[in-house]
């Protein structure tokens, strides 16, 4: 470190030991009283570097967080530059998941980072951002993160840990690293990669584990049987127009999906591309996203899945041909999309899930070679992820050394075997075998507690890094702000093994691209990093696609289908919000309504209600449920739509340690094991006669009679476009009121959305919807302004579901202004219906008469209560008081932003000018808000749209929001159950 | 005790009819400062003593009638359409069916004040000194006596005469009573 | 009409009762030094359940209107019910004191004190839920009419407007009723008051009234019209509160019957209590003289003609929905009758039409046990009824993805507690006050009687 630098740490110092400044501390963040004992000097510059830019000191410091020197303060008498107070700054970055990168815009209100938005330049997001990625910024602010390093039980500094470190390096050093161990996730930072490359030089000896519990092993090795190597698969599902989908979690969960969700959906528009759709096939054991849209589904347990697509391969030419004569079940089903698929031959596409076991990959793999959908609708590229390998045997391996007594230094980054681990794989035993193992973690979590040192990890937004996204393009990540709780990256991390005592994740990251950008041939580095970090975007980075084909008959020796399957299969699934567990700590995750089972704060065993019916099992009833020999205790809940006697698990959930996650949920990893991770024969499954309250947002499943969701199939839509059209008779005897200017009007398009709740956590991050937590949700009091309802039609076990998001309407004869006796909800000139906080006193009539029950109301202080730092609502809307009723706005702080810009500069509000939360996330554009009267604007567009119908219409209430109605591309071949 | 002390002379009787009776020949006889307190209210005894003089009562509810529905239906078109028009629900300013329950009830609220003091205005109430409380018996006026009264102030009031006709008429008491 | 015409022998003031013993037993009632011990206990009880009411309402401002069971979408609760509850009962009271003073039955004036007593005392809870509700009662008074804050008036088109107008202007004119009827015995009771303070109390309270000729005919006038103007008055009042919900789009609501319906239920109701509250008194105060088994035959055929109006609005409310195009209303209603809260359907029709059936029978009509409890039943079961009115038709409203059932907490509980405390209290301290007969009305049943 320069000399400047140090003297101006040591004046900080001096400042620092004032007790002016203790007052300070005390009065703007009382969070970090209890932290400042025992703190060494580095820790109190943390602290006062994140306390000033909370306490408004210095706003101007926490602003400059992302450019070049953060370490400038700059006082606020003289304004930094670019911070306008009240308006939004936006900077790229990325945000990883399983190691995978999306592209975000962080939108910053004077210094203070509110919301993620997608970034539209990066190829992983499109401008779209899904739920996950917008509670990241909640988890950021989350006051229950790990704030002090623990050294062997003791609150300790990082020079102890260094110093400690440094004592571990000298003797790993003497014999090459033998007995140090690195514990990672998925990787795919260029420069943490670098320097792991780096430590191998310096440590031969030196091994490197990589553990995510969601791997991908099935899918690699299948990769690397049919290509020879683990080739990516990059999909070009826009190209395709009949999909077959194995549990797919195509547009769900798999790296990208939010572009393929956009591209997906573009296929599903018959009224937008002339009558023209993709058609959708989905086997699947458990329900998936796509599995809803699909225009033909089958619910089939695991073996019945091998089964289908083994005759499916031999349907196609893709394998043996006696696979054909065994006996599967729905034969003709599948014969059918067997001959719509090979029809469309390069325009087709298989695709199976994460957690479809390798021969299923396989068999994928075999028919889309079939199929000659390689190079054509899927695109394969060198892995993106550094040395792909199985991660499961990877940390078998870990664990056996480390009892073995093989390991003397592990250092673990930010992974969570100790909750994670299979349960063969007795992790915690082991651990204790290692004298040095040291966790970079956010929280204090169950891995952190068992190991000596604990590094509180910098999040995401907190420091500098890099990552690939699933197409190979590369982000380089920029802080948003001071580390709020001090914390360290991974980078220092590694850094000071290296060598580094005094590491500065922004000089490591310069440093390493200096190099790399050399090597691609950058002349002018300063201008490369400016653009790059500016656009979150590496320049050209995506991975070059290499041409492979599979092995050929790859199928042929694989062994005939398994056997008919007896009694209950257990699988594990991640769970939408909760993932593999890193987001059980998240409130907005934590109470998002999940897509099918509308449930929050739990998770909960999914039973089909055949199965549940015979079991004699019911919604909230627990069960033990063994495998092996162990045992787990879970409520059920009844699934519609859930292949007969099998058993889901949602993952990530009975958290040990760490933040508000911690007992909430059962743990479903105490049944999984190496062997099979996905998929375990249950021992047992029996009533324990205990029940558990599941607080679902939805009790009731079918549309009862009532004129919610219009649906019909291609055929008749080609026919006569208008066929779901009915004339309702909307005579008032009042005169409608005329609406001149702007005519604010949303469209939602029932074809497009797939049920992702995106936007709805987006709506919660944008209009500071508070948590309100299980008991009041149970009590029926969430306050979600966006809901997508589900509803079911046809069969119980193979139903038809439709996801229906449900904003405010915006009806021009609004039934609730007329019931309020206050004047506290009223329209404006341009057709929003208001809602005035500070008028309300909170009659609740408006909500009673609401046909669409989408008014909130503040029954206790909700936002008050609320734990989220003050620095972390959104400052352009309104926290709303106790007593109040509140509801979905269309986002009107944004549609005034935009008219008093386009009133500064004297010209009309283009279209897409303004764009809502929940628009802004969707990543299928099923949302699409605008000026109706706008002949030209989209919304009006897609309004015109014969499909299009409003809610109740018969109620006349005249809703600004409107609906197109959901068309099934349905094979005339197959006539089922549903329609 | 002279003349110009006296307010008048009061005959306490039984029963209704005695009173009437008395109260008509007193009235033929040209007596006009009559009075007669009952405890209940006895047909056409106030007719009896004045006769062809109407009550103002029913005029006085119909005017706050009147004056509450004006009244009434007036704020709230000032509210919703002059001083504050705003869209509500889509509906007009004025919507006036949506008044009517707020006219109605002002109409009503007023007519019954407008009765209500227009009692007391007539009865001169509240007055809590009345000489005639001072004269005997008076309090059994409330309960079970008839009282009948003719104030000094009569023209033709003549103490001797008077006690002769009450009594004749089978007056319990006949008193004078103190102005 | 004399005695003679009554259909019924039973005489409506007993032989015996004379206008010297009926003013001085009536007013002895208050101007005695010591209330009977019946008395005593009854007003500690109220003032116990008083107490719960005053806790229940701390504990409601202090944490917010969560510590109610009501959410989303049942966003009204018992509060509601039990507003519409009592206000039913209030107008009860002025149905019978209005209503069958112009009709001048002679039963009406034994009970006519009792019913406007109960009408003050049932007003002043009423009026204590709407507010109780609010998400923010302190701000209540946002729905007087002028503006109330930075120039912003009540929205008028609101229902709820028209019920807080339509209370206010109802509390206001029962008190003025109440004591233009009041003011005659007062001066009774003046004029028997003994120690120096009631008769300053009561002398002031009687204003100088001193029953003269023009006195009378004025009140006679007034009263009369007052009457004529309570009456509409009194259907106004419980018609709007049926508008409350008529006025709304939720199904099960959204029906023009609800105004007539609601009145119905009034008149059931208000004459339930009224009979409770007179067998009561009749045996506290011993008034079997001038309140006899004629009355109590009166009010039992009264309330069973008021019993099968309310039948017939049952059958009218399942016809429409039944028969009806809405798809919700039909739903609704099986909800109703077959669904989470079907048993409290079921005991309303039992308690409001079935039960009182019985009254057809002389004898149950004559028996004070009898029509006691068949009133406690309709008490029970109109309470029942506004629950079913509020409750199921929210739970089950237009949009079948948020369907959601409401439980009563013990705060709600509570609240329905406190009321009926408030409620005895007043009423207690009416007993005390004033003459709980109307003594100049009675006065003019003795003359006829005498005069005959």
């Amino acid at each position: 470190m320069n000399a400047p630098g140090r003297s101006y740490w040591r004046s900080l110092e001096e400042l620092a030991e004032t007790p002016e400044f203790a007052a300070l501390v005390e009065r703007e963040v009382p969070r970090f009283r209890d932290v400042l004992a025992g703190v060494d000097r580095r820790r109190f510059l943390q602290l006062m570097a994140a306390s000033m830019a909370l306490g408004g000191l210095g706003s101007g410091l926490s602003a400059c967080g992302p450019e070049p020197n953060p370490r400038q303060l700059l006082p606020y008498v003289e304004q930094p530059l670019g911070i306008i107070p009240g308006r939004s700054r936006y900077y790229a970055t990325a945000t990883t998941l399983d190691g995978y990168a999306t592209g975000v815009l962080v939108a910053s209100q004077m210094g203070r980072p509110v919301k993620i938005e997608g970034n539209p330049d990066h190829p992983a997001s499109l401008g779209a951002a899904s739920a996950i990625m917008q509670a990241t910024i909640l988890g950021l602010y989350d006051p229950r993160r790990a704030q002090s390093i623990v050294g062997h039980g003791q609150i300790d500094s990082w020079d102890g840990f260094v110093t400690a470190l440094f004592e571990r390096r000298d003797r790993l050093m003497a014999h090459h690293g033998e007995g140090l161990r690195l514990l990672t996730g998925t990787v795919t930072s260029p420069s943490l990669t670098a320097q792991i490359a780096a430590l191998n030089k310096d440590f031969p000896g030196m091994q490197w584990h990589q553990w995510e519990p969601l791997h991908r092993d099935e899918e690699r090795a299948a990769a690397k049987e049919a290509f020879g190597r683990p080739l990516d698969s990059v999909y070009d599902i826009g190209s395709a127009d009949v999909i077959f989908a194995v549990e797919s979690d195509l547009i769900s969960a798999v790296p990208g999906w939010l572009a393929y969700a956009r591209h997906f959906a573009a296929r599903r528009r018959p009224a937008e591309t002339g009558g023209r759709m993709s058609r959708v096939y989905a086997i699947e054991s458990t329900p998936t996203l796509i599995g809803a849209k699909a225009d033909h589904r089958l619910a089939l347990r695991p073996a019945e899945l091998a089964a289908a697509m083994r005759y499916l391969a031999a349907a196609l030419g893709a394998g043996p041909q006696q696979w054909s004569q065994a006996q599967v079940k729905d034969a003709d089903w599948l014969k059918a999309a067997a001959q719509d698929l090979k029809q469309h031959h390069g325009r087709a596409l298989v695709h199976a899930g994460r957690e479809q076991p390798a021969e299923i990959h396989l068999l994928a793999h075999a028919i889309n070679g079939a199929l000659g959908s390689f190079g054509a609708t899927i695109r394969l590229i060198e892995p993106v992820a550094a040395s792909p390998g199985s991660q499961q045997q990877s940390l078998h391996q870990l664990a056996a050394d480390m009892m073995a007594g093989k390991v003397d230094t592990l250092l673990m980054l930010e992974t969570n075997p100790l909750y994670t681990a299979p349960a063969d794989v007795d992790f915690a035993a082991a651990l204790k075998k290692v004298p040095l193992s040291a966790d970079l973690a956010l929280y204090a979590d169950e891995t952190t507690l068992a190991s000596t040192w604990h590094i509180p990890a910098a999040h995401e937004y907190e420091a500098w890094s890099d990552a690939r996204a699933f197409d190979g393009t590369i982000t380089i990540q920029q802080p948003q702000l001071r580390r709020l709780y001090g914390g360290h990256s991974a980078q220092e991390l590694l850094a000071v093994l290296l060598g580094n005592t005094m590491p500065v994740d922004y000089a490591l990251l310069r440093a390493f691209w200096q190099s790399a950008a050399k090597q691609q041939g950058h002349a002018d580095f300063e201008q490369f990093w400016h653009e790059s970090v500016r656009i979150g975007v590496v320049a050209n980075s995506a991975a070059a696609p290499v041409t492979a084909t599979p092995t050929a008959d790859l199928a042929a020796h694989l062994p005939a289908a398994a056997a008919e399957a007896k009694g209950l299969d257990l699988i594990f699934r991640p769970d939408e919000a909760a993932w593999d567990g890193r987001f059980a700590d998240n409130p907005w995750l934590l109470e998002m309504p999940r897509a099918f089972t509308r449930l929050t704060w739990d998770n909960a065993a999914l039973i089909a209600p055949s199965t549940a019916k015979r079991l004699g099992l019911a919604t909230e009833d627990v069960v033990a449920i063994a495998a092996g020999d162990r045992q787990l205790r879970a409520p059920i809940f009844v699934l519609p739509g859930q292949a007969p006697d099998c058993v889901t698990l949602p993952l990530g959930f009975g958290r040990r340690a760490g933040g508000l996650g911690v007992g909430v949920g059962f743990d479903a990893y105490a049944l999984r094991v190496v062997a099979s991770p996905w998929l375990v024969a249950a021992k047992s499954l029996t009533k324990t006669g205990d029940t558990l309250r599941l607080a679902t947002v939805q009790q009731h499943d079918r549309i009862a009679g009532r004129d919610l969701v219009h649906e019909g199939t291609l055929a008749d839509f080609v026919k006569n476009p208008h066929f779901l059209k009915h004339e309702g008779n909307n005579e008032s005897i009042y005169p409608a009121y005329k609406y001149p200017g702007n005519a604010w009007a949303m469209a939602v398009d029932l074809n497009s959305c797939i049920g992702c709740q995106a936007c709805v956590v987006a709506c919660q991050a944008e209009n500071n919807v508070p948590v309100v937590g299980k008991d009041q949700v149970l009590a029926g009091r969430e306050m979600h302004w966006l809901r997508i309802d589900r509803y079911y039609s046809g069969a119980a076990d193979e139903p038809s579901v439709a996801f229906e998001p449900v904003p405010c309407m915006h009806c021009e004869n609004a039934p609730c202004e007329v019931v309020c006796p206050v004047h506290a909800t009223v329209h404006d000139h341009e057709g929003l219906n208001l809602m005035v906080y500070n008028r309300c006193v909170g009659t609740r009539f408006c909500s009673n008469n609401c046909p669409y029950k989408v008014r909130r109301f503040n029954f206790f202080a909700y936002a008050i209560e609320d734990d989220r730092p003050a620095e972390s609502w959104n400052p352009e809307v309104t926290v709303r008081g106790r007593g109040v009723m509140e509801k979905c706005t269309y986002c009107i702080q944004r549609i005034r932003t935009t008219q008093i810009d386009a009133l500064r500069e004297n010209r009309p509000i283009r279209d897409g000018e303004i764009v809502t939360a929940c628009q802004q996330s969707c990543p299928t554009q099923a949302i699409i808000f605008g000026d109706r009267n706008d002949p030209k604007s989209a919304v009006a567009r897609r309004k015109a749209s014969p499909l299009d119908y409003v809610l109740l219409e018969e109620l006349n209430t005249r809703p600004r929001t409107s609906y197109s109605a959901l068309i099934r591309n349905r094979n005339p071949l197959i006539k089922d159950d549903e329609a | 005790m002279s003349e110009e002390r006296l307010y008048g002379m009061i005959g306490v009787f039984a029963t209704a009819d005695a009173v009437t009776a008395a109260a008509r020949q007193l009235r033929a006889l040209g007596f006009r400062a009559l009075e007669a307190h009952t405890p209940y209210p006895v047909e056409g005894l106030d007719e009896l003593m004045r006769p062809g003089r109407r009550t103002w009562m029913p005029l006085a509810i119909g005017l706050g009638a009147v004056f509450g529905a004006a009244w009434g239906y007036f704020i709230q078109y000032w509210d919703e359409a002059l001083n504050y028009p705003i869209n509500v629900g889509g509906r007009p300013h004025n919507s006036w069916p949506a008044f009517m329950v707020g006219t109605f009830e002002f109409t009503v609220l007023c007519a019954i004040a407008a009765g209500f003091f227009a009692l007391l205005a007539s009865c001169r109430l509240p007055l809590l000194y009345h000489p005639i409380f001072a004269a005997p018996e008076f309090d059994r006026a409330s309960r079970d006596r008839f009282v009948l009264c003719v104030e000094a102030r009569d023209p033709s009031f003549e103490p001797t005469h008077l006690r002769r006709i009450f009594e004749r008429h089978g007056a319990e008491q006949v008193a004078e009573v103190p102005g | 009409m004399t005695i003679a015409d009554l259909p019924d022998a039973a005489p409506v003031v007993r032989p015996g009762v004379t206008l010297t013993s009926l003013s001085e037993e009536v007013s002895a009632r208050v101007l005695r030094p010591h209330a009977p011990r019946w008395w005593w206990v009854g007003f500690g009880i109220s003032l116990a359940l008083l107490l719960v009411l005053v806790v229940a309402m701390a504990w409601l401002f202090i944490n917010g209107i969560g510590v109610w069971g009501v959410n989303i979408p049942v966003a009204w609760g018992l509060a509601i019910a039990e507003y519409v509850w009592w206000i039913a009962l209030a107008s009860g009271g002025t149905i019978v004191s209005a209503l069958f003073y112009l009709t001048r039955s002679p039963w009406r004036s034994a009970t006519n004190r009792i019913a406007e007593s109960m009408m003050l005392s049932a007003a002043a809870c009423a009026g204590l839920m709407p507010i109780m509700h609010l998400g923010r009662p302190g701000f209540f008074y946002w729905l007087f009419p002028y503006s109330t804050v930075m120039g912003v008036w009540p929205q008028v088109r609101s229902p709820l407007w028209w019920d807080f107008i339509c209370l206010l202007c109802y509390i206001l004119m029962s008190i003025m009723f109440y004591y233009v009827g009041l003011l005659p015995d007062l001066a009774t009771v003046r004029d028997l008051a003994q120690t120096r303070r009631k008769q300053i109390l009561y002398g002031i309270l009687a204003l100088g009234w001193r029953g003269s000729a023009r006195h009378w005919r004025n009140h006679q006038t007034v009263y009369f019209i007052m009457c004529a103007i309570m009456a509409p008055m009194v259907i106004s009042v419980h018609s709007v509160v049926g508008l409350d919900f008529a006025g709304g789009l939720t199904p099960g609501w959204h029906s023009t019957q609800f105004p007539p319906y609601f009145f119905f239920g009034a008149v059931i109701s208000g004459l339930a209590l009224v009979i409770m509250l007179t067998i009561l008194v009749r045996r506290g105060y011993g008034f079997q003289d001038i309140i006899t088994e004629y009355h109590f035959n009166a009010l039992a055929k009264v309330m069973l003609v008021g019993s099968l109006m309310l039948g017939y609005s049952y059958l009218w409310e399942a016809w429409g929905a039944v028969y009806g195009s809405s798809v919700a209303d039909r739903s609704e209603f099986f909800f109703r009758i077959f669904g989470f809260y079907a048993p409290s359907y079921w005991a309303k029709i039992a308690l409001n039409i079935l039960i009182p059936q019985l009254l057809w029978l002389p004898a149950v009509r004559r028996s004070e046990i009898g029509l006691f409890l068949i009133s406690v039943g309709i008490i029970v079961g109109m309470w029942l009824e506004r629950f079913v009115i509020v409750i199921p038709s929210l739970s089950h409203n237009s949009i079948p993805s948020y369907w959601g059932v409401y439980y009563p907490t013990l705060w709600d509980w509570a609240t329905l507690a406190g009321t009926i405390g408030l409620f005895l209290t007043l009423f207690f301290v009416f007993l005390r006050l004033f003459p709980i007969v109307s003594i100049a009305e009675v006065r003019e049943l003795v003359q006829k009687r005498g005069s005959r």
